[in-house]
């Protein structure tokens, strides 16, 4: 039982900490652009499938294909912005949901068609391999899921706080008219922050996929994943975002020791609920 | 609902019933069948969304509960789908009256309703897994062999006629409730909470009855939707995909529109019946849907109906506009120096304290307000004027001490009771409800004391007139200009017909004409009505002509009171003005 539960706390904040990345990634979109995402678990999806299929057709490892999968997300992140985020800006919260929800529906309904709603697994023959750490036994997969994360989240954390660009992003996030008043080109912050987001997205769907495999459904459920994470972060805050991604990943890996799936799943909802209606701003609020 | 709307209505229902007797396609009329049902489902859903601008992104969890009650009860009991229905209807209205209550309670606007209502949607789905009674992740299917009785029809026309009837039924509704008090409340939460409050709108009344018809009016759709699929199953009922197929038939007709529903259904259901007949790819009928949605919000944010017709209205010639200054500026009536000193106290003001933070806004304020009288309360910025009013007004509450109105405590109210009571207030910043027309926006106010609908129009142009807003009557509030919106803001706290009247910088921005009219307005407001003025202002000349008594506030504390003349000459408000320089000098 201490064991288990041991267990799951482990490999839960492991996955956690690639949680953290890719509610990071969201949380960056609405604080700094102000719109909120519903493609977001969509990119992840799309990331993992490229992965997928570097995996299938080259042989590429999936752990390198982010190399390839990551930048390239950043680049069509940074389209994304100037083609259907920056027009929308200042639009009601119904056209902005709805547009991202639409681009959602293109790109899974597009997988379901080009894939099929099968799981599609990558396995290489690390893929089973796991550490000891006294009584606790950890996946490789799992193990190298949290160093990433943490290592994306150091390096996310330098950059938007101990880099020019950082102070940039976050002065438009405070007061977008006055920081372009000081000389700061908004939109290309804005654009290199949608960029960074979906490449959180991507990351967290490249580095996840040895975990979970892909398929369509992937993208909702991610989708509200990371709302999950932001809202029990408070949204818009870069450190609750890493909090929230952790307890996620401890309580989702807990949910499924102890209860089955669809329990562990309608707890976590109800947890959600709770926490919006009671904590609003995030589970951080009262000792800021 | 105007007559026009109704014969609109009733020839276009009449049309479409025709159709089945014309076309025997059974494929056309699948098609039509879910349009229809899309239709009144998403009518539904923006009676909510639409009006009250609050966006359920789980209105399935509604459509659902309706769906399996009815059919659960006919498996299990054999009793008619109709009384399990009704079951149905009701859970949903309990469970709506939940969710809106708890909504607005904590005050879950914007995002994060949208999200809770997610998050639900998401707990009935797994719920619905987890309940092996009702058939789990596996479902549960209608019995073939009930009886039309049962509401089980092998003609799949009369499916057709009754969700076209149903949807007709949601229209008519929504058009009559927004010709009325309740829609013009609706759309008045939805355009800004703040002035709904101020003009004694119950915003948590509103929301709750807004919630429960909109969740009701869905399960009874369910109810239909159950009989006509035959089978139950909690992915197809309770997802994510089922509640936002409500919505996006509002976004894309327009969801301020009563017909965008109707219209977006259309859309929304052929767009996906088409692409399915010419492509077999698995996606297809939703990648399709997704890139028709993409531009037309990217460039229709509002929607295709009303885009529509603002381009028709576009083409149809600008009403002549008046400006403010060209309006004929009545002489100066001379203020009466009738004293109020020994009128009844309306206002009384005890050691009330605010603190914000660090910043103790309101500190120890005591004062009192007699019946007709014209009180300036001036300051430096930042003095705490404004958050003087928002807690006379009950916008927030106080830390500590008492607001006493008329004889009756009203600290801890809300401002919509207070406004009920009768102290209306202005906002420094106009806070219209820009989407609506000028004459709505200040029929928002007049239906507070007006008996019936027709004395409430009747009020609105009275005070149109008054204000010298008639030419505005038709135009949206967004349009006005600066001045205007500011005058509109006074109209609307006037038409509560309050026994005292806040106003937070009226003046500002006036040129010496308009504010020469406003003073004219203002007193003779004063002297005809006997109606009281607390006024927060910088312009002195204002001051001078309209106030008797002047409060100096600095700081948060009462520094001076008296006559501007009295004020002027007292040191401490020099120094709070100018510094200490100045008396040096």
């Amino acid at each position: 039982m201490l064991n288990a539960t041991l267990q799951g706390i482990v490999s839960g904040a492991l996955v956690g900490g690639m949680y953290a990345t890719v509610g990071i990634g969201l949380t960056l979109i609405f604080g700094v652009v102000r719109i909120v995402n519903f493609a977001h678990g969509s990119f992840l999806m799309a990331a993992a499938y490229c992965s997928w299929l570097l995996f299938v057709h080259f042989q590429v490892d999936p752990y390198l294909s982010a190399v390839i999968v990551v930048p390239a997300f950043f680049l069509i992140g940074v389209a994304y912005y100037w083609v259907l985020m920056k027009p929308m800006v200042g639009q009601s919260l119904l056209a902005q949901a709805l547009i991202t929800i639409a681009v959602s529906y293109v790109i899974e309904n597009s997988a379901l068609g080009m894939f099929g709603s099968e799981m599609r697994v990558v396995s290489m023959p690390y893929s089973i391999l796991s550490v000891s750490i006294g009584p606790i036994v950890v996946p490789y997969t799992r193990l190298i899921a949290g160093v990433i994360g943490l290592a994306a989240t150091t390096g996310m954390y330098l950059v938007l706080w101990r880099s020019d660009i950082g102070i940039a992003v976050r002065a438009g996030a405070a007061d977008q008219p006055i920081a372009e008043a000081m000389g700061i080109n908004a939109h290309a912050t804005q654009a290199f922050v949608t960029g960074i987001s979906l490449a959180c997205a991507a990351l967290g769907g490249v580095v996840l996929l040895p975990i979970f495999a892909a398929s369509p459904q992937m993208g909702v459920d991610f989708t509200l994943l990371s709302f999950l994470i932001i809202v029990l972060g408070g949204m818009g805050n870069f450190f609750g975002a890493l909090v929230g991604g952790i307890i996620l990943g401890v309580t989702e890996s807990l949910g499924s020791t102890f209860f089955n799936g669809s329990t562990g799943h309608m707890l976590t909802f109800a947890l959600f609920v709770i926490l919006l209606v009671l904590k609003p701003r995030g589970i951080l609020e009262s000792r800021r | 609902m105007n007559t026009r709307q109704a014969i609109f209505l009733i020839v276009a229902t009449a049309a479409f019933a025709a159709i089945p007797l014309f076309v025997s396609s059974p494929f056309a009329i699948t098609v039509l069948t879910t349009i229809f049902l899309w239709t009144y489902l998403s009518s539904s859903w923006n009676l909510l969304g639409g009006m009250t601008g609050l966006l359920s992104f789980g209105h399935a969890v509604f459509l659902g509960v309706g769906a399996y009650c009815s059919a659960f009860f006919f498996i299990k009991f054999g009793w008619h789908p109709l009384i399990g229905g009704a079951i149905g209807v009701a859970a949903s209205c309990v469970l709506g009256y939940a969710i809106a209550y708890v909504s607005a309670r904590y005050n879950l606007v914007h995002l994060h309703f949208a999200l809770v209502t997610t998050a639900i949607g998401q707990i009935a789905v797994f719920t619905a897994m987890g309940i092996e009674i009702i058939g789990g992740p596996s479902g549960i299917s209608l019995p073939i062999r009930a009886t039309p009785a049962q509401l089980f029809f092998r003609n799949p026309a009369v499916y057709y006629w009754i969700f076209l009837l149903m949807s007709a039924g949601v229209i008519a509704l929504t058009m009559i409730i927004r010709h009325r008090r309740m829609g013009l409340y609706f759309l008045c939460v939805r355009e800004s909470e703040p002035a709904a409050l101020g003009a004694g709108i119950d915003v948590v009344h509103q929301k709750l009855l807004a919630t429960v018809i909109s969740a009701a009016l869905t399960a009874a759709g369910g109810v239909i939707y159950a009989q006509f699929l035959r089978f139950l199953d909690p992915d197809s009922i309770f997802s994510w995909l089922v509640s936002l197929q409500m919505v996006i038939p509002a976004m894309l007709g327009g969801s301020y529109a009563i017909l965008g529903p109707a219209v977006g259904s259309a859309i929304f259901v052929s767009l996906q019946e088409l692409t399915r007949t010419v492509v077999s790819f698995a996606g297809a009928p939703l990648v399709i849907v997704g890139l028709v949605l993409i531009p037309v919000v990217r460039f229709m944010p509002k929607g295709l109906v009303p885009s529509v017709g603002a381009v028709l209205r576009r083409r149809r010639a600008k009403p002549q506009r008046l400006g403010a200054a060209s309006a004929a500026v009545g002489s100066l009536t001379k203020l009466p120096k009738v004293s109020h000193q020994d009128a009844e106290v309306i206002l009384r003001v005890e050691g009330l304290r605010k603190r914000f933070g660090g910043v103790q806004a309101i500190d120890d304020v005591t004062l009192h307000c007699r019946e007709g009288e014209r009180l300036a309360i001036i300051g430096p910025n930042g003095a705490g004027k404004s958050t003087l009013f928002a807690l006379l007004g009950g916008f927030i509450k106080p830390d500590s001490g008492s607001i006493w109105f008329a004889g009756d405590r009203i600290d801890g109210l809300g401002a919509n009771q207070v406004c009920r009571r009768g102290l209306a207030r202005t906002f420094q910043t106009a806070q219209p409800f820009k989407e609506l027309s000028v004459l709505d926006n200040i029929l928002a106010s007049t239906f507070l004391r007006a008996p019936t609908h027709r004395d409430a129009v009747r009020a609105a142009h009275e005070i149109l007139e008054l204000f010298e807003l008639n030419n505005f009557a038709p135009e949206k509030a967004l349009d006005l200009n600066i001045i205007d919106q500011k005058r509109l803001e006074l109209a609307r706290a006037y038409a509560t017909q309050p026994r005292l009247i806040l106003l937070d910088e009226v003046g500002a921005g006036l040129t010496g004409p308009e504010l020469k009219q406003l003073i004219t307005v203002l007193a003779s407001l004063n002297a005809s009505h006997g109606t009281t003025i607390i006024f927060i202002e910088h312009i002195m000349s204002m001051v001078r002509e309209l106030a008797e008594r002047v409060i100096v506030l600095h700081h948060g504390e009462i520094l001076a009171g008296g006559s501007l003349d009295e004020i002027s000459s007292d040191p401490t408000v020099i120094r709070a003005y100018l510094g200490e320089s100045t008396l040096a000098a």
